[in-house]
């Protein structure tokens, strides 16, 4: 793949998700995901390989949350550049807590609220998994693609998913594809679902209808 | 009474007359639900809507409850087909927080509250005054309609459900 | 004690930094964006500083040169995230003594740190 800025988002979407070296590079960037997230984190936390989904916007909540109520940490963030979209990182609250205490080097079960030192460890999860992914894809493409800012939600499962359908708003989709993946550590103590979400223009969505 | 849940998803309508049913709609963040019940004939219907309204007019969207303007009509219709009077109907709204609070996001930034006030405007098009509402904050909601009696609950992370 | 100042907006980071450095023997003061970083130093006179890129009022890159402006000795290490690389080389231009990439190694950051001190 070559540097080419005239290429849209979309079509670079199409190409990353589904073009002839998808493969490859959505597996080593999911691998720089899980070894950042190692580093960061000191233990060993690995990746399910991702699964490209059409979901329509009706069953976004039973797929993105099994328990709508369970008591969870969402990392919000938008991909933004030549490739657009959002990615949201879901926790329950207890992994987070746990993960928080990784972090900060505490004793699991130091964590009992998501204050401020909390929040920006969460948030800095998110940021480096989103980052960690998109930097694969725009060295191999040679296109600028950057996450935002993070927003951490605190909230029930489902209220932190229906904030991905909201970004459907410029688009008259009602159907979401979405690139999803499980992260977990070596203990299975700690399970995010980690999705990437490309925005559903008509063209791309056009795309993944008929194939 | 064995409480028979009915998901009300994004985008959805759901009506019953069915006294076992419960109709829920999980963790609305922006998204607002609106519920209609008739007490004498006991039918009732909930609407989660996503957006105020559909970015284009000339065209109809493949799902029309996804908008509030387009769902709320829908809505009445439904309730309507299953026996309730109109002049019966009780109307209660709740959603429409805040979730997306930094600068960053200022596409979304508002749109909990543009789809309360679209709601509003809408059912008050139509002819209803709102009974209750929950509306606004930054908390998602669960929202809960008893066929049986009526009774609306909504509930927050970590709180007990209270009556709506 | 050695003191060095630790720069992020993250609060998160600078109590993970202070922990690691204290853990080392030094001495470790705050500031949570380049504004205040350069109150700061001017105030206590560190060491060397371990500084963010992206914070809000004044970026790292604006606090180094201010910073630098008033103690051309300074030594400053940048905690740059992933994909800053245009933003780390306006930083050695800068001045930056060098350079650590988050997620970062603690012995990485020790290293660094160690090297700038001489």
């Amino acid at each position: 793949m070559s540097s080419n800025n005239t290429v849209s988002s979309a079509n670079l979407w199409v190409e990353v998700l589904s073009g002839e070296n998808s493969q490859a590079l959505l597996d080593e960037a999911m691998k720089n995901v899980a070894d950042n997230l190692s580093m960061l984190t000191g233990r060993e936390i690995t990746i399910d390989p991702p699964m490209l989904k059409t979901v329509p916007l009706v069953d976004l909540l039973a797929h993105g949350a099994e328990s709508p109520e369970a008591e969870s940490v969402g990392v919000y963030l938008l991909i933004e550049g030549d490739l657009q979209g959002q990615s949201l990182i879901i926790f329950g609250l207890e992994d987070a807590f746990y993960l928080v205490d990784i972090l900060m080097g505490e004793e699991t079960g130091t964590t009992q609220a998501m204050d401020e030192v909390a929040q920006s460890a969460m948030a800095e999860i998110g940021n480096i998994s989103l980052a960690s992914f998109l930097n694969v894809l725009s060295d191999r493409t040679g296109h600028s693609i950057v996450p935002s800012p993070p927003a951490v939600i605190i909230d029930m499962a489902a209220s932190i998913v229906s904030a991905v359908a909201v970004n459907t708003m410029e688009f008259a989709a009602d159907q979401l594809i979405i690139l999803d993946t499980v992260f977990k550590d070596a203990g299975r103590i700690i399970q995010a679902k980690f999705w990437v979400i490309p925005n559903p223009e008509a063209n791309i969505m056009k795309y993944f209808k008929t194939k | 009474m064995a409480d028979n849940v009915r998901s009300v998803s994004i985008g959805q309508i759901v009506v019953s007359r069915s006294p076992a049913d419960v109709l829920v709609a999980y963790g609305l963040g922006s998204c607002v639900a609106v519920s209609f019940y008739d007490p004498q004939r006991k039918v009732g219907g909930m609407l989660h809507a996503l957006l105020p309204s559909a970015a284009t007019k000339n065209s109809t969207p493949d799902n029309p409850a996804k908008f509030v303007d387009l769902g709320v009509p829908l809505l009445l219709d439904e309730v309507l087909k299953l026996g309730a009077s109109r002049s019966n109907i009780i109307v209660r709204i709740c959603g429409g927080a805040s979730m997306l609070t930094s600068p960053g996001f200022k596409n979304t930034l508002n749109i909990g509250e543009r789809n309360v006030a679209t709601a509003k405007e809408t059912l008050s098009n139509l002819g209803f005054s709102i009974k209750a509402e929950d509306t606004g904050g930054n908390s998602g909601r669960t929202a809960k309609l008893y066929v049986a009696t009526g009774d609306m609950t909504v509930r927050t992370m970590g709180q007990k459900e209270r009556p709506l | 004690m050695t003191k060095i100042l630790v720069v992020d907006d993250a609060k998160f980071m600078r109590v993970r930094l202070t922990k690691l450095l204290s853990g080392h023997g030094y001495e470790v003061v705050e500031a949570e964006n380049g504004e205040e970083a350069v109150q700061v130093y001017k105030a206590e006179r560190p060491a060397a500083v371990l500084m963010d890129i992206t914070m809000p009022q004044k970026t790292g890159i604006e606090a180094l040169t201010e910073i630098r402006g008033f103690d051309p000795q300074a030594k400053v290490i940048m905690l740059t995230a992933l994909g800053q690389e245009s933003m780390v080389v306006q930083a050695v231009q800068a001045g930056a003594r060098d350079y650590v990439v988050k997620p970062f190694d603690p012995d990485r950051v020790m290293l660094a740190l160690k090297k700038a001190l001489g």
